[in-house]
């Protein structure tokens, strides 16, 4: 087993009660302990398995928002959660006191999230980058130091907080956003093409990321320098691993694909042919747009040297009509409107891409590395199945994945972290692997 | 999320109808806005929105940072404009939908709900105390019956100046800093841009010609002021607001057209006098030939013939002067350009005088030799000039030609869209023109003196002293020669050698100008490189009309044959001082509007009242008569600040303004000082302040020694004879002078002069005596010093290079002494100012004597004079063993005059105004206005035919109040107050509840008002 599936050691992990006076130390209750990272979440989460026998329910006791620090050692170094970091409980499940011990779940995430429930994004947001933006919530409203990374933004917007959450209003300011990186593009025929923004919480903190750079480091060439600076993980079979191989921390030791073809939904979300009806609320005028996947490839817009196979009969067809409004936010106060930035047609685009952003979703377990974060690139080598014979590489599956989901999971002898992969469908494979 | 977000349209239908109720915002932060855009074209039949769920109700969210919502036309209102008016007023509930759906940025209304009487204020005391709230009231009930203008401020005005103010003084060389400027808080370009293209002046012809002077005036006026708001560049003119490059030449061509056509019409009246007045000396003198030439029969078909030719000849030379004219206006204009940024209808008249003044100077050249040539014959007609120059002849024929009956005249009047009222103009005043006009022959006669005086070394070349001795001696001999004048076309030759004897003479002054250098010489105030510059801009040279014309208000002269007209040009106090800005600028400071009652009758005197900007009533201070309902009164603010107020008058018996209904209060106006207003009226002689009249003190001394007299001479531009002026005196006291410290100037022809006379009493060593115009911030200073003793064999004696220096200027005092050794130091003291004001010396210092002299120069401080002393000092030094002393008096720089502080304003409600009477009213209905309470009294149907009081009136309104009618039943009425403005320190209690409406309101005023309506 590898070091790091085993190496285990709870330096400290305290809940505090909800007026600061008590605090106990919970190491000796644990059973487990899951954390978890999404690209599409706005905040991480965790999970705590507890047993012991006195009630810290009743005694700390756990109400909710109570604060939770641990700092938990790895082969990878410290997994730290405390100070600006600790975690606070949202909700006490699974409670159970019938044998004389006491076993429950604590479900935790980050003070920010908690904090999202009790703020409101109200004012008018003055025409600005919109980074900038997410800049001020994050440090106006939400009024947090864990900012992790905020990508700038080459589109301006101007809008009206409507009384939202701030993590509605920063996700809800995803899809409006354009890459400096995106490719140029055009309103009418050309379109940038962009899927927009994700925002999510990792253990860096609060990140505004486009799913364009995100996605486009999956292709990045095997020689390319930036390739040393991600984890390359192996897969050479499902067996047993050699314990204090420190190479064996960066063995696959699982993995399935969770998601491929699905002809039907492509054919209705328009992943190939659409057609956008696109109305301008000002100027009162109508635009329409067609969107063909295969024009998309063949002027090599989206990069990758892979085209998608795609079925003759139904490639060609408009499969989904759309009808999209203008979308300029709110007007200054003069009245007038700026543009948004973004193309008439992106969303037509931004749906085939999305769509195909997550077609290969590939599941798997590594020794527990918590170095990993959900946003980050890893490269995944699989060998090719010949004949029940590996050792050849399978250039198909192999290549750079981008982390969309994360379970760090610590357990003694369990130590894992599960991955959720995806990378552009049309970078299948890192190039030049 | 992003699925989600991705997979929303973002269209009303597709995600979803989102509904929503919420609050039109307040009206100013869109109302502008919005109504510049639609007149622009851009988007609008709009309005800012506060949603509820969507946006606080509080002042989290500011009122003009809520969104623009699109207001939803129903389809019976048609499209592009062609079919409804908005008329949102902020405050109403509404309820729409998001076109956008779920991303709700794009609000959509649909419609209002109903307001009615129980609908309360939006926020309740208590919401207000606990969440901070901020009070909103519901819709205002309608003010008007008229769209309210769009150049609203919502700010005071600020009353100082802002901006560097130009003194009027300015070269004409220097492009000066504007003063006047662009709105900075005022609306949209677009709005700017619309009314300043729809702002119409429609002059009213008078049925006499009696507005030819005032329609120039008027073309300069407005000439003069487009051209102050261009930005010059590079030789172009831009204009900011229209963001237009403006081809100025053309402009210029376009406004001497104009100028033209005008002088074209007094040309022809000259003319017609001119030969209606040969034709009659012909006719004298044909009829004495025929009696007493006995060939008369032989020489009468001649000289018939001669006349006929004559006539004709001076037909074609006015015909001939329209273009000269029209070349003379548009070098005028020219030079006007970076002149002045006031123009003033004196200035502007001054310049009228000098378009005159080149006319008649044109008209005598051209005439004059022709005219000379048959003075002989006709033996009465004299020269040409005799004619022009002759003030009353000219004013008579001038009149005679127009043949205008006065009382079939109408005056001349002005409509402008902008004022929505008739403004009326002065009918044409010949006199003053033909004054002017002397004026400028004085000066120019003065002028070609120092031309002269300046020419005197200078030597004229032979060949045209010859040139000149030659037409002198042709001319004398077709003049001399009887035989020859007879004979046809004896009358050119004479024309011929007038002109080429002109012509001569001209020669030589041209010679003579254009070798002087005139760089160091003033003339009365003005610079005469200056005067020269423009004289030869306008075609001539200093010696010459062009010479005089150069020094009249408008280039920027300081002339002082115009004083006080440059004093208002460059400083003006009232709205008659200043011509009125253009649209989308105003003065670099606010002048309190005025109040003007166009209409049939005459006399009335009105007070505008400001609150807040706003007009808050018109004070009738004198209803004068003659006046019939309806009848507008114009709220006048040349300086730009205030606009949008429309006010009308209430007509009594005897068509006496009573009082008047201020139906839309405006925005942006000052306020000007309350104190004692109309109390003046009650005085027979005691005037009102009649902002028109300037008043000027001068001293025939300003410094004097105990024991002798001055004249103080108060000149009062404006004022009839027997206007009484009370003053004041101070710095002195009864022992100091024989006259009583306080009197009065009675003033005749305009002056009154005051001798004051000294005794020798003063204990001290000056005393600066003060007489001050009560009421007025006029006042003059004279020094008193106490006469000196005698003292044999003075041993120390000071003297100084100057009595009286200006601040900046250096002045050296000396002493001189007698048996002193050299070397040895005297010390002195300085008092009577502070050590500022001189920059290198303090207040003690010694002279050093050397051979019984010792000089020191003291050099004053302009920067620290001007911002820190308002008063002329005395600069006093004596000398510490008080052998002797001597005082310079160190002149402050005069201070613009500021309009005088407001005073607090307050009112009382008189009588409500039924606007609109309504329907459905009932008898238990009731009206208040917020401290009062009201009755209507109803028709038959339920219409409000008037309001009655039911408790004891209470006053101490600082505005004008909303009034609500608290009924069940009835719509559609509309009710204004009546306001009544309380004198200061007549109410019981300003700002109170206890006010008596019975020591302000005439009840016949009341009574009135319902007779009216």
């Amino acid at each position: 087993m590898a070091i790091a599936v085993s190496g285990l050691r709870y330096q400290s992990v305290t809940i505090a009660s909800l007026d600061g006076t008590k605090t106990i130390d919970i190491t000796n209750s644990i059973l487990g302990i899951d954390y978890y990272e999404d690209i599409l979440s706005p905040c991480i989460t965790m999970t705590i398995d507890l047993m012991n026998a006195y009630s810290i329910f009743n005694g700390l006791p756990i109400r909710g928002g109570e604060s939770v620090a641990m700092e938990i050692e790895t082969v990878f170094g410290n997994f730290r959660l405390d100070g600006e970091k600790a975690m606070f409980v949202t909700k006490l499940s699974g409670l159970d006191a019938q044998r004389k011990s006491e076993s429950f779940t604590l479900h935790l995430t980050s003070k920010e999230a908690l904090q999202n429930e009790t703020v409101r994004c109200y004012k008018k947001y003055n025409k600005a980058t919109i980074n900038t933006h997410i800049n001020d919530i994050l440090k106006n409203v939400l009024q947090t130091t864990k900012i992790g990374q905020i990508e700038q933004t080459s589109n301006s917007y101007s809008f009206i907080g409507n009384n939202k959450k701030p993590f509605h209003i920063m996700t809800w300011l995803g899809p409006k956003s354009i890459s400096i990186h995106s490719k140029s593009g055009n309103s009418g025929k050309e379109a940038k093409g962009t899927s927009g923004f994700l925002f999510y919480e990792n253990i860096d903190g609060f990140n505004f990321r486009s799913i364009d750079s995100l996605v486009s480091n999956t292709q990045i060439q095997n020689s390319s320098s930036d390739k040393e600076n991600i984890f390359k993980y192996t897969f050479d079979g499902i067996g047993a691993i050699q314990a204090n191989d420190l190479s064996n921390n960066f063995k696959i030791l699982n993995y399935n694909y969770e998601k491929n073809i699905d002809l039907m939904k492509s054919l209705r979300v328009g992943m190939y042919v659409n057609k956008t009806y696109f109305y301008n609320m000002y100027t009162q005028e109508l635009d329409i747009y067609k969107y063909r996947l295969k024009d998309e490839l063949e002027n090599k817009k989206l990069g990758g040297n892979e085209s998608i196979a795609m079925s003759e009969q139904f490639g060609d067809s408009i499969t989904r009509i759309m009808t999209r409004a203008s979308d300029h936010g709110i007007l200054d106060s003069k009245g007038t409107f700026a543009e948004s930035g973004r193309d008439n047609a992106d969303m037509a685009k931004s749906f085939s891409r999305y769509n195909l952003l997550f077609t290969q979703a590939l599941n798997m377990n590594v020794p527990c590395n918590v170095k990993l974060k959900a946003g980050d690139i890893i490269y995944a080598q699989f060998q090719q199945m010949e004949s029940a014979q590996t050792g050849e590489v399978d250039k198909e599956q192999s290549g750079n994945y981008l982390i969309k989901e994360l379970r760090h999971h610590f357990s003694p002898n369990e130590m894992l972290t599960s991955l959720r992969l995806v990378r552009d469908s049309y970078g299948l494979y890192g190039t030049n692997q | 999320m992003i699925e989600e977000s991705l997979l929303k349209s973002g269209i009303l239908g597709k995600d979803g109808f989102v509904w929503w109720i919420g609050r039109v915002a307040k009206r100013d932060t869109w109302f502008r806005e919005n109504l510049g855009n639609a007149f622009s074209g851009e988007q609008g039949f709009r309005c800012k929105v506060r949603i509820i769920g969507y946006h606080p109700f509080d002042d989290k969210l500011k009122e003009e940072d809520l969104p623009w919502a699109q207001v939803m036309l129903d389809a019976a209102s048609g499209n592009a404009a062609n079919g409804s008016t908005m008329l949102l007023q902020g405050g109403e509930t509404c309820v729409g939908f998001f076109l956008d759906g779920e991303d709700a940025q794009q609000p959509v209304i649909i419609g209002l709900l109903h307001r009615n009487a129980n609908v309360k204020e939006s926020t309740n005391d208590e919401l207000k105390r606990k969440e901070g709230e901020t009070e909103f009231k519901n819709t205002p009930l309608y003010t008007g019956n008229k769209i309210p203008s769009t150049n609203r401020s919502k700010t005071e005005p600020k009353s100082l100046p802002q901006i560097p103010r130009l003194s009027g003084t300015s070269t004409v060389e220097g492009t000066s800093n504007k003063a006047v400027c662009l709105w900075s808080d005022k609306p949209s370009d677009a709005a700017a841009k619309f009314e300043i293209k729809n702002t119409k002046y429609v002059r009213i012809p008078s049925r006499c010609s009696n507005d030819l002077i005032g329609g120039i005036t008027r073309i300069l006026q407005d000439f003069i002021a487009i051209v102050n708001t261009l930005e010059q560049s590079i030789g172009q003119f831009i204009d900011p607001l229209l963001n237009e490059i403006v081809d100025i030449a053309n402009t210029i061509k376009n406004i001497a057209r104009q100028i033209g056509g005008i002088v074209k019409q007094i040309i022809n009246s000259i003319r017609t006098g001119i030969i209606k007045c040969l034709i009659g000396l012909f006719k004298k003198f044909l009829g004495l030939q025929k009696k007493i030439d006995p060939t008369h029969s032989l020489t009468g078909p001649v000289l018939q013939k001669a006349t006929k030719t004559l006539l004709q000849q001076i037909f074609c030379i006015f015909e001939k002067l329209i273009d000269v004219m029209i070349d003379f206006v548009i070098k005028m204009l020219e030079n006007m350009i970076n002149g002045v940024i006031n123009p003033t209808i004196c200035a502007a008249e001054q310049a009228v005088s000098g378009i005159l003044a080149k006319l008649m100077s044109l008209i005598e050249k051209a005439l004059e030799p022709i005219l000379s040539g048959v003075k002989w014959l006709t033996g009465g007609l004299g020269t040409i000039s005799g004619i022009l120059r002759d003030v009353s002849t000219l004013a008579t024929q001038i009149y005679n030609f127009i043949s205008c009956d006065e009382f079939k005249c109408n005056k001349p009047s002005e409509w402008i869209s902008s004022t929505s009222a008739a403004l009326q103009r002065g009918a044409d005043d010949w006199q003053k023109q033909l004054d002017n006009i002397d004026v400028l022959g004085g000066i120019s006669k003065d002028l070609t003196q120092i031309s002269k005086a300046i020419d005197a070394e200078v030597v004229i070349p032979d060949r045209l002293q010859q040139e000149l001795k030659n037409a002198e001696s042709n001319l004398a001999r077709v003049k001399d020669d009887e035989d020859f004048i007879l004979v046809e076309g004896a009358d050119s030759q004479i024309e011929v050698a007038e002109a080429a004897l002109q012509i001569a003479r001209n020669n030589i002054k041209l010679n003579g100008s254009e070798n002087t250098d005139l760089n160091e010489v003033s003339y009365r105030g003005s610079n005469l490189s200056g005067l020269n510059k423009i004289a030869k801009g306008l075609g001539g040279n200093l010696s010459s009309i062009e010479g005089a014309i150069a020094s009249i208000s408008l280039f920027g002269s300081n002339n002082s044959s115009f004083g006080e007209c440059n004093e208002k040009t460059s400083n003006p106090q009232t709205q008659y001082d200043l011509s009125p800005v253009p649209f989308g600028y105003k003065y670099s400071y606010c002048i309190p509007p005025i109040a003007v009652a166009f209409g049939d009758g005459n006399e009335a005197k009105l007070i505008p009242i400001v609150s807040n900007g706003s007009i808050f009533d018109v004070v009738v201070c004198d209803g004068g008569s003659g006046y019939s309902s309806p009848l507008s009164i114009a709220i006048i603010d040349n300086s730009g600040y205030g606009q949008g107020a429309q006010v009308d008058a209430i007509v009594g018996v005897g068509g006496s303004i009573t009082g008047a209904i201020v139906i839309s209060g405006g925005s942006g106006y000052c306020p000007g000082n309350y104190n004692n207003i109309c109390s003046e009226v009650d005085s027979e002689n005691r005037k009102p302040k009649d902002p028109s009249i300037i008043l000027k003190l001068t001293t025939s001394k300003n410094e004097i020694t105990e024991g002798s007299e001055f004249v103080i001479t108060l000149k009062a531009f404006g004022a009839i004879d027997g206007s009484i002026y009370d003053y004041t005196i101070s710095g002195v006291d009864n022992d100091n002078i024989d006259n009583s410290l306080t009197g009065t100037f009675i003033v005749k022809d305009e002056t009154s002069s005051l001798t004051i006379k000294t005794k020798q009493s003063l204990l001290d060593d000056i005393k600066l005596f003060t007489l001050k115009l009560n009421d007025y911030n006029e006042d003059i200073d004279v020094v008193i010093k106490k006469k000196r003793q005698i003292v044999k064999n003075p041993q120390y004696r000071l003297s100084s290079s100057s009595d009286f220096v200006n601040a900046g200027d250096s002045f050296t005092i000396t002493l001189d002494t007698k048996e002193i050794p050299d070397n040895t130091l005297v010390s002195y003291t300085i008092t009577g100012i502070d050590s500022r004001i001189l920059t290198n010396a303090s207040l003690r210092g010694n002279f050093e004597v050397s051979q019984q002299k010792s000089q020191i120069t003291f050099k004053t401080n302009r920067q620290y004079i001007k911002e820190n002393i308002d008063k002329n000092v005395i600069f006093v030094l004596t000398l510490d063993n008080k052998k002797s002393y001597i005082f310079i008096l160190i002149k402050a720089i005069p201070k613009p005059k500021l309009p005088k502080p407001p005073g607090p304003v307050s009112g009382c409600i008189i009588d409500l105004y039924i606007l609109s009477p309504g329907i459905g009213y009932t008898s238990g209905d009731t009206i208040t206005d917020g401290k009062n309470t009201y009755i209507p009294i109803v028709s038959p149907n339920g219409s409000i035919v008037k309001a009655q009081k039911i408790n004891d009136p209470i006053c101490g309104f600082t505005g004008r109040p909303i009034i609500n009618i608290n009924t069940n039943t009835g719509v559609g009425a509309e009710v204004i107050p009546v306001m009544k403005y309380t004198l200061p320190g007549t109410e019981t209690g300003t700002g109170t509840e206890t006010g008596n409406l019975q020591s302000v309101i005439d009840q016949k005023q009341v009574i009135n008002v319902v007779d009216c309506v």
